[in-house]
């Protein structure tokens, strides 16, 4: 499978890269991480221009957060969510959610999309229907969105001959960070709500 | 009934914080093997790659694989080997003969 997305990035170069990261702001299981580091190893291979693989990346993956962003926000993920907000069994969860959103939605944006990157498309949905600010929405996107191109493609291009394995490693260490922040999350609501019935 | 549901995803996290964790330590173990060795050459890779990565001169990469400078650097051995009506395999091992070949360093 890595190999059909290596061929992919060798044959059709940054057009690839673009794609990859823009389909990755859909939670669709393609492998972006991978191919920016394709493309910095390509790039250092002077087979592909740095600078192209790094716009072409950018502007994939900050199309796919909008789209995600307003698509839940004009076409009914605001509804949605007031709905359930109304409802006794989601209401609390919700409306954590929601409260954690306005105090520190920026970080929620900005770290899911490199650090705990496999929350980012859930939280570009969640950003919509809660009708996040807009502004904040672009600029913690941005910042976040740079920093995820430029950690891959760096890498990328520093440690080029082992990308596969490079690629395998970092993509245990996200998966266990995120969980393990989801376990915490989790646990915390928990223990929470166990003190106040108590 | 939601309580229920939230020690199962509490558990669930657990679960797969515990499996990355494994992983990762599978990963790096394999990675910190100093048998391993280099990455083998596959079809995916391209001359100034391979050229990069085994370090050998991009000029003798191109000479090796039949190109001439004129032609399109960033091919993959794949796409190579079809436009030269060989086998994958056959590019692969003339790659591996022209740098087990090279004299050591």
């Amino acid at each position: 499978m890595t190999d059909v997305l290596l061929v992919w990035v060798s044959d059709y170069g940054i057009w690839v890269i673009g794609v990859a990261t823009l389909l990755s702001c859909f939670a669709l299981p393609l492998p972006a991480s991978l191919m920016m580091m394709a493309g910095g190893a390509f790039a250092a291979a002077g087979d592909i221009v740095l600078w192209q693989v790094c716009i072409a990346a950018f502007m994939g993956a900050v199309a796919g957060d909008q789209t995600g962003y307003w698509a839940a926000r004009r076409f009914g993920g605001d509804r949605i969510w007031a709905r359930l907000a109304r409802r006794k069994s989601s209401s609390q969860l919700l409306g954590q959610a929601e409260r954690l959103l306005d105090k520190r939605g920026g970080w929620a944006v900005y770290l899911t999309r490199w650090l705990f990157s496999p929350l980012g498309p859930y939280v570009n949905l969640i950003a919509g229907a809660t009708k996040m600010p807009w502004q904040r929405f672009l600029l913690a996107g941005f910042a976040g969105e740079v920093t995820w191109v430029a950690v891959y493609v760096t890498l990328g291009y520093a440690f080029g001959s082992q990308i596969e394995e490079l690629s395998d490693t970092l993509g245990a260490v996200i998966g266990a960070l995120t969980a393990g922040m989801v376990t915490l999350l989790l646990g915390r609501a928990l223990w929470r709500k166990r003190k106040a019935a108590r | 009934m939601r309580r229920k549901i939230g020690l199962a995803g509490f558990a669930l996290a657990a679960i797969l914080t515990l499996f990355f964790l494994s992983r990762l330590v599978l990963f790096t173990t394999h990675w910190m093997d100093p048998a391993r060795g280099m990455h083998p050459v596959e079809g995916w890779m391209t001359p100034g790659y391979i050229a990069r990565t085994y370090d050998i001169p991009r000029a003798d990469m191109m000479v090796i694989l039949g190109l001439t400078p004129e032609d399109r650097p960033r091919q993959s051995l794949g796409k190579i080997a079809k436009a030269q009506g060989i086998p994958l395999a056959d590019i692969i091992a003339t790659v591996n003969a022209a740098l087990a070949a090279r004299p050591p360093r």
